[in-house]
């Protein structure tokens, strides 16, 4: 049935009816979404293209640019549906991706609510591991801010903690066991690659070294952009198209409004050519001093392990993989410098990452759901601003552009005293 | 569950050592051997073969990446990739 037919048949009626309550939260649910899309692409701007941006294989400018138009390709060129996303770790859609049917009584004021809380508590982390400089998993986080709105909204059972018979389903088989995994696996793999790398090029010039490891390292990284495109915009394309079933403006579980995937795509690739550039910094010169051998040995190390598990079926988080392969790198990298500190705060923003994020959505939805839809979800998406808005302008002490991103990595004392002769 | 969670871990690991730590070897001798055919290593005199063996090696590495990309527009477009032995085959959902 297509979206003239539902006209029809007066499932909705914008036009000649007062904008209700519902109609308010809706928009705020895919507004508040796209701006999660936005969040979901500077975080992961640095994923790709970190050790591009640190070995100088590209210019600041030409990786955001090459990152952002492979993910606006990736993102459009997807036709699969994405709808199932919330699947993996609560329980508000049946198999197929329609919304369960006792959601819907209440016109699915409750999910939209859900969605609105759980997004927000996303974008909240999302916006704090920016301003703090850590690159943290964009999925965890919506999973987390979700899972939050749905405890408070359904209660636990809403939850799905484990997968049924041995499954690797769940907020354990789909969080936490590949969180634990990923970086793991992609340290052993870029550990490996790194180490003989660095063992055939230990007699090569410095133009061989700088020069002939650029285009390695340019084909990873956009294979993995492509590839954030392609999963990334999806997710965001599947709660809109979740929050229109359930509030009854569009009916099919087999595709995606074209608006809804042209807003995605757009929205996606407009957060990754802004660059989060305070996370490329520390991922790309925080961690570990790259040389170019080893950032070819860390992306081609990210790429395949994340395109790997994909075809395998085992969730990971592209962030996870991106940093342990660049840890894996410096290890791997005879007589490199490896910053453990650093990578231990971004250990930690990892555990908490989930928690964090749910207490928001938790929080969220309890205020929005008090005050009513409408209300409620102006509240939320107010809070929302203004906490963004804050955070932005509390970036603005100490930015961190394309000029800067690659200056040397110092101690925080001694960052502040450059600064001060600096101003 | 913890099975499952190994089984597809190691099976990542495999295939992440094989195509993530074995491209960018087979790329760095590649590199090494442009620098064979150019006289740049120490010790070795200029050798015109060293171009062969990089073009060989670097078309290996370029069929990867471009089954890579492959890789992402078949699952985009709601395709299962196979293997069926020989060259990788493409399935509709």
């Amino acid at each position: 049935m297509t979206l003239n037919q539902s006209f029809r048949e007066g499932r909705i009626c914008p036009y000649d009816e007062h904008v209700s309550p519902e109609l308010i939260l809706l928009a705020l649910v895919v507004v508040t979404a796209l701006a999660f899309d936005f969040t979901n692409g500077f975080h992961d701007t640095a994923n790709a293209m970190a050790a591009s941006i640190a070995t100088k294989a590209l210019t600041p400018r030409t990786a955001v640019i090459l990152c952002a138009s492979l993910n606006l390709v990736g993102a459009l060129l997807s036709v699969e549906v994405a709808l199932t996303v919330t699947n993996a770790v609560i329980n508000l859609q049946s198999a197929d991706g329609s919304p369960r049917p006792e959601l819907l009584a209440d016109g699915g004021t409750k999910l939209l609510m859900i969605l609105l809380a759980g997004l927000a508590g996303a974008i909240i982390w999302n916006l704090a591991t920016w301003l703090w400089g850590l690159p943290s998993s964009s999925s965890h986080a919506l999973f987390g801010g979700l899972i939050g709105a749905t405890m408070t909204g359904l209660g636990l059972g809403g939850v799905k903690w484990l997968g049924e018979g041995g499954k690797l389903d769940g907020v354990v088989g789909k969080v936490i066991i590949p969180g634990v995994m990923s970086p793991a696996i992609a340290m052993i793999v870029a550990l490996v690659g790194t180490h003989f790398v660095f063992r055939v090029a230990a007699k090569l010039t410095e133009k061989y070294r700088t020069q002939g490891f650029r285009w390695g390292q340019v084909g990873a990284a956009s294979l993995m952009s492509l590839s954030h495109g392609t999963n990334d915009a999806q997710k965001t394309m599947g709660v809109i198209t979740l929050a229109l079933i359930a509030s009854g403006h569009w009916n099919t579980t087999h595709e995606v409004p074209l608006w809804v995937k042209l807003a995605c795509a757009f929205t996606i690739a407009l957060g990754t050519y802004l660059g989060g550039w305070r996370i490329i910094r520390t991922m790309g010169k925080g961690l570990v001093e790259i040389e170019a051998p080893q950032g070819m040995s860390a992306d081609m190390s990210s790429a395949s392990v994340i395109l790997a598990s994909s075809q395998l079926g085992f969730a990971l988080s592209t962030t996870h993989v991106a940093t342990g392969s660049i840890l894996g790198s410096g290890v791997g990298r005879p007589g490199a410098q490896v910053r453990w500190r650093v990578a231990a705060r971004m250990g930690s923003a990892w555990l908490i990452t989930l928690p964090s994020a749910a207490a928001i959505g938790a929080v969220m939805f309890l205020i929005g759901n008090s005050l009513g839809a409408g209300f409620g979800a102006a509240a939320v998406v107010l809070l929302l601003g203004g906490a963004g808005l804050y955070m932005w302008l509390h970036s603005r002490k100490e930015p961190i552009g394309h000029h800067n991103v690659n200056d040397e990595w110092d101690d925080a004392k001694k960052k502040k005293s450059k600064q001060e002769v600096a101003v | 569950m913890w099975l499952s969670a190994l089984d597809g871990a190691w099976r990542v690991l495999l295939a992440g050592l094989l195509l993530g730590s074995g491209l960018p070897i087979l790329f760095a001798v590649g590199v090494k051997s442009i620098a064979w055919a150019n006289g740049d290593l120490p010790g070795r005199p200029p050798n015109p073969y060293g171009k062969v063996i990089a073009g060989a090696l670097f078309a290996v590495v370029l069929l990867a990446v471009l089954l890579g990309i492959g890789y992402i527009m078949a699952h985009g477009f709601g395709y299962v990739v196979g293997w069926n032995g020989l060259w990788p085959t493409f399935t509709a959902k």
